[in-house]
């Protein structure tokens, strides 16, 4: 391999001075003598240079007011943090709650002796079936009218 | 502020919690963004998502990292979501930018090794760097940008990306090889002379 292909192929640990010594003397002697191989080491180190200037970009000014209030403006609208828990909390159970009681009447429903050859279906496929077929779920309608 | 003082006060919506969350780690979460995005103002707005993530997802802090560690995970995650949604945007903008600061455009794909005229030159190797970064695989960019840019340790960023630090020197030396590579190809004049 060529001294040239040797910087190439070790040109960031070369720019980094992260090589070995004795290899970076030999690299030393050849970019020293080799104009093509200088000015890439030139090109790359100050495109390196560059890392430098964008890492010290620092937030434009009053980066921080501007953040602080739109967290604020965020918390008073969409956030409303209090109100939407205590919502979420109360409605989750009633919810789960309401569910389960139109579950239990469509079960009562479908015992009640409508349901002879149905009986195997379970609440949760009669809802999908509901569901499917179009039927409000608290409507007296019964599947077996459509299954048979 | 211990983290767990912090998280218990961002949970409850105690607003000088909240203030001291944004005032403290504003620039860190900033600073980190503009190195994935390269652009101020879409840091900025990403700041806003960054904090709005912790203050809704507090309650899940488990604490199995430090408080700065999940904001950089955070900030991570918001910045490479932002690149991925607006890749088209993004490559519009730099061809804008390509053509806009140069007369002619064969000039930047080309650019002289020779730097003449430093400003120019300056802007032109940020861009093509930034190009090159941008086709490294997101683990290698991402250790390259916390480890380059933002000057954490090996193990900080290992922390972050929560893997260990030999593979984050792994991902390093493969970003490394990907970058010269790509970079060298662009060094036109030097490969002429080859
Ligand atoms: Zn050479």
């Amino acid at each position: 391999m060529s001294d040239c292909d040797t910087l190439r192929e070790n040109l960031f640990a070369y720019s980094e001075n992260e090589l070995e010594p004795s290899l970076k003397e030999q690299l030393d002697r050849h970019v020293a003598g080799c104009g093509a191989c200088s000015a890439l080491v030139q090109q790359f180190n100050s495109m390196l240079g560059t890392i430098k200037t964008q890492s010290e970009a620092e937030p434009r000014p009053f980066a921080e007011t501007r953040l602080q209030q739109r967290i604020e403006n965020y918390l008073e609208s969409a956030g409303k943090p209090l109100f939407s828990f205590s919502v979420r909390t109360l409605l989750q159970p009633a919810v789960i709650s309401m569910g389960l009681m139109v579950a239990l009447a469509i079960g009562i429903l479908i015992g009640n002796g409508k349901a002879g050859k149905h009986a195997s279906l379970t609440s949760a496929t009669d809802l999908e079936m509901r569901h499917d077929l179009n039927i409000p779920e608290n409507s007296n309608d019964d599947l077996i009218n459509f299954t048979e | 502020m211990t983290d767990q003082e912090l998280i218990t006060g961002i949970v409850n919506r105690e607003k000088p919690v909240i203030q001291y969350l944004v005032s403290t780690y504003h620039r860190q979460i900033i600073k980190t963004a503009f190195h994935f995005v390269q652009d101020m103002d879409d840091a900025e707005d990403l700041a806003q998502d960054v904090c709005i993530e912790i203050l809704e997802s507090a309650k899940q802090f488990r604490g199995s990292a430090t408080f700065s560690t999940w904001i950089y995970r955070v900030t991570v995650n918001k910045s490479l979501n932002f690149i991925r949604k607006n890749k088209r945007k993004q490559l519009v903008r730099q061809f804008e930018t390509f053509f806009s600061s140069s007369k002619q455009p064969g000039e930047v794909q080309h650019p002289e090794p020779a730097a003449e005229n430093n400003g120019l030159h300056h802007e032109e190797n940020r861009r093509l760097l930034e190009k090159a970064i941008s086709l490294l695989p997101e683990n290698q960019k991402i250790a390259f940008i916390l480890s380059k840019y933002d000057g954490l340790s090996y193990k900080e960023v290992a922390d972050i990306m929560n893997t260990s630090v030999a593979s984050v020197e792994s991902l390093l030396s493969r970003a490394k090889q990907n970058l010269q590579k790509n970079l060298i190809s662009h060094f036109s004049e030097y490969a002429n002379k080859k």
